[in-house]
């Protein structure tokens, strides 16, 4: 099988120290690399790796909702395949909350190109390492805020429940000047209607670089629309309730019992 | 002062002792307050200069 036209990769979420050595490989091989990354230094490190290195930032405000922007930085990438072994890299896992790899992906496909895509470390990954979770313990569910909100999902008092996007809710274009405070309260309200007012929640961001923590906050449900929540902020809630296994289940499938 | 090397380096570092690390950060006061508090965002606001860089992020779709 001959090498992919393009290979989306992702540079997770610390600087440089997330790249795996298959990324690196990528990287290193291909003949120009279009990227989007979360950190300056990172930045500069994948300029040092390859001479035809280019930001696809400059896209980022070229329409007023973020979609079009992304689908507009997909059709780029693809555009200049020519033939050539290209990376696109995207900080975190490229196809996690990250509507780009996609976008590339599909445009690549309808122009006749192979593609591959290999996995980074998501904010989710970093979450579970730092807050000592295991998403499998009793299930996890995983929303984008304004998502939640609008289409009214389905909340599960009994699993764990991450949400993302917290410090953008309602922000379809571009959020560096966006006000918050209305979208926070509303996601207290939809929460309240399922969590208790004095439930502690998180408030996590991860750390962008080696050997510095990253950022945890807790406080009580109640207390959401007051708290100042970032870009990247993610929030985690934990389990308010344990429920018990179906013992019909348990007989059909031969359980006699569950371990403790 | 090269501060890829700087993060390559400590991201190279299972374990530091601070003093090595506070000289590679002895020529910026910035980026040693930043590690001496561990404070990951003033780090990197004394990297950038506060300069954020955008991010790419999921955009809400319909259905």
């Amino acid at each position: 099988m001959g090498a992919p036209s393009l290979t989306i990769l992702g540079s997770g979420v610390k600087s440089i120290s997330h790249i795996t050595i298959e990324t690196n490989a990528y990287l290193s091989d291909s003949e120009c690399i279009f990227y989007l990354v979360n950190e300056p230094i990172l930045e500069q490190w994948v300029q040092q790796q390859n001479q035809k290195a280019v930001s696809l930032d400059f896209l980022y405000d070229c329409h007023a909702d973020r979609i079009s922007n992304y689908r507009a930085m997909g059709q780029h990438v693809a555009q200049h395949l020519d033939n050539q072994r290209i990376c696109l890299l995207l900080y975190g896992h490229p196809t996690v909350f990250c509507d780009i790899a996609i976008e590339a992906d599909k445009a690549a496909h309808a122009l006749g190109h192979s593609t591959l895509i290999l996995p980074g470390i998501s904010a989710e990954d970093c979450l579970f390492a730092d807050l000592k979770i295991d998403p499998s313990s009793c299930g996890c569910l995983s929303y984008e805020a304004t998502d939640l909100l609008v289409y009214k999902r389905q909340l599960n008092t009994s699993s764990h429940l991450v949400l993302w996007q917290v410090g953008m809710i309602g922000a379809l274009g571009n959020f560096k000047t966006h006000d918050n405070r209305r979208g926070q309260a509303l996601l207290c309200e939809y929460l309240l209607s399922s969590y208790d007012a004095d439930h502690v929640i998180i408030c996590y961001e991860a750390s962008q670089y080696p050997h510095f923590q990253p950022e945890i906050k807790h406080f009580s449900l109640s207390q959401l629309p007051e708290e100042q929540l970032s870009p990247i902020s993610t929030l985690y809630i934990a389990p308010q309730e344990k429920i018990k296994a179906c013992g019909d289940t348990l007989n059909a499938l031969g359980i006699n019992a569950l371990p403790a | 002062m090269d501060k890829v090397a700087i993060i390559e380096k400590l991201a190279r570092m299972p374990h530091y002792c601070t003093e090595q690390v506070m000289k590679m950060f002895a020529q910026d006061e910035l980026l040693k307050k930043a590690f001496q508090n561990n404070t990951g965002s003033k780090l990197r606001d004394a990297i950038s200069g506060g300069k954020y860089l955008p991010h790419a992020t999921r955009a809400l779709h319909e259905g």
